[in-house]
């Protein structure tokens, strides 16, 4: 989508409000995803799915479907376990999902059977005419069954060569916890409390919803396996398909397209294996597209329920907090682990608390697997300390604003998990939001039918850490470059602030970079889209890269003799003042080739690192590169009649370090809030023996546009970084971590009923009403 | 040419069809679309009232100046359906065809007594819409019928009317309980959605009644009717107590438009 | 999902119980039931068949007795199974069902505890609870006709004499009862599956 020539200006450059350099295509529907390129002669696969929650597979039948005219091939998990062997299980944390089911199934609608076929509705005819023959196993359908309960979902543990901390899992019998994280610091239970508030929360399965739907095309060309795919991942998706192959990662190439919204669902393992599999297998070209409902399946947001505590001393000050959590990450690890690690470890919430203790444990139940989602896990554990937190204010007679404010975490304080605090304005974001809803006024509460109230709440997560970022820059002599990452553009707007980075380093206009979408024959690796890293992470590499161009393009400067009479400005054209602009890099890279369209190419990498966690203590005194710190203040009514909860004002803060893009770091901040009103309020995956009863868009809820609030004020808190590119951090999550939270708490301001089950709809709340 | 294919469905504006078809759920062999249809689109008045066609837009009837005039309680309901896009397309006979027990449009047309034509080839018969609604998804449609034509009798002047739609989830999201009410002459009309299997009717005299007596006499003759369907929207116990709330401020609106007019 | 419901049958609790040994009576008061055979003395099979809207549709059923209770009030607990293999679809039910005296007649009361796994599972929650009262209302229906001194007027079969229902019950009442519940709840599922295709 070609953009509107302007003047370059520092709109263009770090901390311009650039448009996305797509937002035109998107919204009209030019920009091509995966699902919209035309694949030529394919062979289409649909799968047969179990419809058994948990069951060792007796026989699949497979002769009906193969009779079918138009049906190249069926296959079943047994015939691909022949095939690839263990390396058919993958997983990021745990390798313990096959791409086809073939010992047993372990959830409604896991895939048993593969149908190659000639088109789509055949595949699918196909696909129903597979019979599996089930011995049923007892289900696993709930935390409580999962954790006392004497059937289990995996025979054994099987940790990924991925994270090396999960070694001593593998082999692990007889449990359904594939994970435990504890966290240690003080003695919670010696602390005489003067005041302590407990809850039992929960925060159910969620789905992400994005509007592409996941699609993956593969083939095999030259004896390699190439592959076009609907990925956060491309990196992560080309060593899976290495291992399962057994290639050299030269071997394979996996290409993505802009993706249309994603927020975790397209990451790790989803139909890539599967995919990668049966191209190579059949040495044909496979097409697999999910449709809505299949999506549904393919991954979720943890369920989780949270045990928890806190306690203030006589003093007033925060003494103990303690939060026994439980995730259930569904029949499949995935990043389970890590979110149970990363999650659990800020349980407590961003406060000086004297003493903490707690257990976070990610477990196995036969339910659609639960992985990434925005926030990734960190939403769940806030629901319980921001709804704490306002609860013990409550208690002792606070304000729950100006109570959270006495205790927040500052800068360079160390937090409970052991790590130090920098550039995380907790403090700045909660008195941004708590202006913007003019917290200091009153609301007009009611005596009727419609309440009123208002609340706030904060949230802290950790960057993912360590992750590795590479870039490569190629300058083209007209002074436009070509930007290589593989950093996948799904809307966040990510190839635009890459080219403004660019842009400011080498004073050019941020149109003149293009940013390659991500292919791995030609991006350099870089770990994953995800947790809101590619700001920092790749950010800095790529500020790197453009320096390291900068510093190539004045050393070849000063090698060539000056040429005064090109320029007006004699000032600006030499190395002295290390001035660049378009005009003066043509010349330069010209004359350093003595050919038009010549190219410069620089490289750089960035990589974070960290203190993995004590053994014993689960403490780290670097737990993370950098910290997300986020505040969410609403005003709201409720209709004590209908239980209807309308949001008159919600306001969302986000400490960003720097914001490269002002514009984009709002609409993040604003999607992000949006997305977390629906899990207030009503979004989530109901579940009944295992079947997945709202999963279409029927029935499914998200919010629309008339569930929004009638103000909504996206906050940008700038607390530079150190070692951020411009100071900068990312912000994908950072604008959902509180929202749930605040709602609850300006519901309880508002009816003076405390909500710990989500979403609060209208009918939990009038049901609570009436028993009160 | 419906009895010379393979099981075959009509298709309408297909809104609903197609949800089906994706859910592989619906499997009829051929589909007999009405577009090409000359005359099926057509919306006439006269002073009995309006009649539709089949293949009227749910659009056409919220925009239409003649039913915002002659009918604006069954303007104000077909407003109410989904969003624009589908309005646009969805058929006020398939809309009724459904025969689903949530759409907006039934309690709407039971206020105002509108009538169905029901076309076959042994010939067209007028369906009271009050007797057209028999069980879950089931209409008095026979097999071979069509709908090909709603009549919808005037508003009388001096009326007063409400139409009330209640999500409990998304703001968006099918109702969990819907109402239409009309008040002509003394006679309070209700006409149910969501509330029971069928989209629902009841009436009463309210002569001589002030707002509160017709909201409790509107509450009593309605409780009867109240059957709601569990499910992730609410309990039947949610359902009817929601009941209860949206009558009593459809009823209290259209009372307080009668007071003013 | 949980089913529960009860409806009355005129006629005593020993006139009824018996009626549910009889594979033959069971057929007759099961909608669509064209199948109705005991494996063994714990488990049933059968097949439940209909057309509707030009649809043919079949599905298979099993019913496993996991207890009987024959006192006062008459109880059988089973597990029953379903598929239908178009629809990619399965049920499981642990249905209990009870039969007690209410002056000359029997109220017939039943717990299911039915998980419905597939396409269906995905649709089903609110057609399934309708269509469970639809089937209960019929079989209740055929339950009391069957139950009725006379034989069912312009029925030829049941006055050829063998149906007559007080004749029946050779087998031991401890093992066949389980299979009205059984039944009501899978035709519930068919009757779902059935209304689905219709696509109404």
């Amino acid at each position: 989508m070609p953009e509107t020539p302007e003047k370059t200006s520092r709109q263009d450059w770090v901390g311009g409000r650039r448009a996305r350099y797509d937002a035109l295509g998107r919204v009209r529907g030019v920009v091509g995803h995966v699902g919209d390129q035309p694949v030529g002669t394919c062979a289409h696969v649909a799968v047969h799915r179990s419809t058994q929650p948990h069951a060792a597979i007796r026989a699949v039948h497979t002769e009906e479907a193969l009779a079918i005219d138009g049906v190249y091939a069926v296959v079943t998990g047994a015939d691909l376990h022949k095939r690839f062997g263990e390396a058919l299980l993958t997983g990021p944390a745990f390798a313990d999902q096959p791409a086809l089911a073939y010992d047993k199934v372990r959830f409604v609608g896991e895939p048993v059977a593969a149908v190659l076929a000639a088109d789509l509705a055949t595949a699918r005819e196909a696909a129903d005419a597979v019979y599996v023959e089930y011995d049923e196993l007892d289900p696993v359908y709930d935390l409580d069954t999962a954790l006392n309960g004497e059937s289990y979902v995996h025979d054994e543990l099987r940790p990924s060569a991925v994270f090396g901390d999960l070694r001593h899992l593998d082999g692990v019998r007889d449990t359904n916890i594939n994970y435990e994280y504890r966290l240690r610091h003080g003695n919670p239970n010696k602390v005489s409390g003067a005041r302590t508030v407990r809850g039992e929360f929960w925060a159910p399965p969620t789905h992400h919803v994005p509007i592409e739907l996941p699609c993956t095309v593969a083939w095999v060309e030259g004896g390699r396996l190439e592959m076009l795919t609907t990925t956060q991942t491309p990196s992560y998706v080309r060593q899976t398909i290495a291992d399962l192959l057994d290639l050299p990662l030269s071997r394979v190439r996996v290409t993505t397209r802009p993706l249309g919204g994603s927020f975790g669902a397209k990451m790790y393992d989803r139909l890539e294996p599967l995919a990668a599999a049966l191209a190579w297998q059949f040495q044909r070209k496979v097409r697999l597209a999910a449709s809505r409902e299949e999506a549904f399946l393919l991954t979720t947001r943890h369920g989780a329920a949270i045990t928890s505590t806190l306690t203030a001393d006589a003093g007033g000050q925060l003494s103990a907090a303690t939060a026994d959590v439980a995730y259930d990450t569904g029949a499949y690890a995935d990043v389970g682990p890590r979110i149970t690690a990363k999650s659990g470890m800020v349980a407590p919430g961003p406060y000086r608390i004297g003493s903490v203790d707690v257990r976070s444990r990610c477990v196995y139940t036969n339910k659609p697997s639960a992985g990434p989602f925005r926030g990734f896990g960190v939403p769940q554990v806030t629901w319980s300390h921001e709804s704490l937190i306002d609860e013990l204010a409550h208690e002792l007679g606070e304000d729950p604003y100006a109570f959270r404010r006495e205790h927040l975490l500052r800068e360079g304080d160390l937090a409970p998990m052991g790590t130090r605090m920098h550039s995380a304005d907790f403090v700045g974001c909660l008195d941004a939001v708590a202006e913007s809803i003019s917290w200091d006024t009153q609301p007009d509460r009611g005596t009727g039918r419609i309440r009123r109230g208002r609340g706030v709440a904060v949230g802290v997560k950790a960057v993912l850490t360590p992750t590795i970022a590479n870039a490569v820059l190629q300058l083209n002599q007209d002074a436009s470059a070509t930007l290589m990452i593989s950093t996948v553009d799904m809307g966040q707007g990510s190839d635009t602030i890459m080219a403004q980075i660019v842009a400011d380093v080498l004073r050019v206009d941020s149109r003149r970079v293009h940013v390659v979408r991500a292919d791995t024959d030609v991006t350099p690796y870089d770990t994953i889209t995800a947790g809101s890293r590619s700001t920092y992470h790749t950010g800095n590499a790529v500020r790197a890269v453009a320096e390291s161009m900068r510093v190539r393009l004045l050393a070849l400067a000063a090698e060539q003799p000056e040429q005064p009479e090109q320029h007006g400005q004699p000032e600006r054209s030499g190395v002295d003042t290390g001035e660049l602009d378009e005009e003066r890099i043509a010349e330069i890279v010209h004359a350093h080739f003595g050919a038009r369209g010549a190219t410069l190419t620089t490289e750089a990498n960035f990589t974070s690192s960290w203190s993995p966690y004590d053994k014993e203590t689960g403490r780290s005194e670097k737990v993370t590169e950098h910290w997300f710190a986020g505040a969410v203040g609403v005003r709201l009514a409720v209709d004590t009649a209908t239980g209807r909860v309308h949001l008159e004002h919600l306001a969302v803060a986000g400490d960003v370090g720097r914001a490269i893009n002002p514009a984009l770091v709002e609409q993040q901040l604003t999607g992000a809030a949006i997305m977390g009103i629906g899990h207030a309020l009503f979004d989530q995956l109901v579940l009944d023996q295992g079947q997945l009863v709202n999963g279409t868009l029927l029935d499914y809820q998200l919010p629309s546009i008339r569930d929004l609030p009638d103000e909504l004020t996206p906050i940008i808190v700038e607390s530079p970084h150190d070692d951020g590119p411009f100071g900068a951090k990312g912000v994908g999550e950072t604008g959902i971590l509180a929202v749930a939270p605040a709602i609850g708490n300006a519901i309880r301001d508002a009816i003076g009923l405390r909500f710990t089950r989500l979403p609060m709809t209208p009918e939990a709340i009038v049901t609570a009403l009436e028993s009160r | 040419m419906m009895s010379t294919v393979d099981n075959p469905m009509v298709y309408g504006g297909g809104t609903a069809i197609q949800i089906l078809i994706k859910q592989g759920i619906l499997f009829a062999d051929n589909f007999v679309d009405l577009a090409g249809i000359p005359g099926l689109t057509e919306i006439t008045a006269d002073a009995a009232g309006l009649r539709a066609g089949p293949m009227v837009t749910a659009r056409g009837m919220e925009t239409d100046d003649r039913v915002r005039r002659v009918a604006p309680l069954a303007s104000t309901a077909y407003r109410h359906v989904a969003n624009p896009r589908v309005r646009n397309t969805a058929s006020i006979g398939g809309n009724l065809a459904h025969g689903d027990y949530r759409l907006d449009p039934p309690p709407a047309l039971l206020a105002l007594d509108a009538t169905v034509e029901a076309t076959s080839v042994r010939g067209t018969r007028s369906l009271p819409v009050r007797q057209f609604f028999v069980d879950f998804q089931q209409t008095a449609l026979a097999p071979d019928e069509l709908v090909t034509a709603v009549r919808i009798p005037a508003q009388p002047t001096g009326s007063a009317y409400r139409f009330v739609k209640y999500s409990s989830l998304s703001a968006n999201d099918w109702p969990c309980a819907s109402v239409a009410v009309l008040i002509a002459g003394r006679e309070v009309h209700i006409g149910l959605g969501a509330l029971a299997p069928v989209p629902r009717y009841a009436s009463f005299d309210a002569t001589g009644m002030t707002d509160q007596a017709a909201v409790d006499a509107a509450l009593e003759v309605i409780a009867p009717l109240l059957d709601p369907i569990p499910d992730v929207r609410g309990s039947v116990r949610y359902k009817r107590r929601l009941a209860q709330v949206i009558v009593e401020d459809a009823v209290r609106g259209a009372w307080k438009d009668l007071d003013n007019a | 999902m949980k089913l529960a419901s009860e409806f009355s049958v005129p006629a005593s609790p020993t006139e009824v119980f018996p009626l549910f040994f009889d594979p033959d009576a069971m057929r007759r008061c099961i909608p669509g039931c064209e199948e109705l055979e005991r494996l063994d003395e714990s488990t049933y099979r059968g097949r439940l068949v209909n057309e509707v809207a030009h649809v043919r549709f079949s599905a298979g059923f099993s019913a496993a007795i996991e207890s009987v209770t024959d006192s006062d009030v008459k109880a059988v607990k089973a597990v029953l199974k379903g598929e239908d293999r178009k629809l990619g679809s399965s049920i499981k039910i642990d249905a209990q069902l009870r039969i007690r005296p209410d002056g000359d007649s029997s109220l017939v009361d039943y717990e299911m505890d039915m998980a419905l796994w597939g396409k269906l599972g995905r649709l089903g929650e609110p057609i399934i609870r309708r269509r469970s009262q639809e089937v209960e209302r019929e079989f209740a229906a055929l339950l009391a006709a069957a139950c009725a001194p006379q034989p069912v007027t312009g029925e030829p079969e049941r006055s050829t004499g063998t149906a007559a229902v007080p004749t029946v019950a050779p087998s031991p009442p401890s093992r066949t009862a389980r299979t009205v519940a059984v039944v009501a709840a899978v035709l519930a599922v068919i009757a779902v599956l059935a209304g689905m295709r219709r696509g109404r």
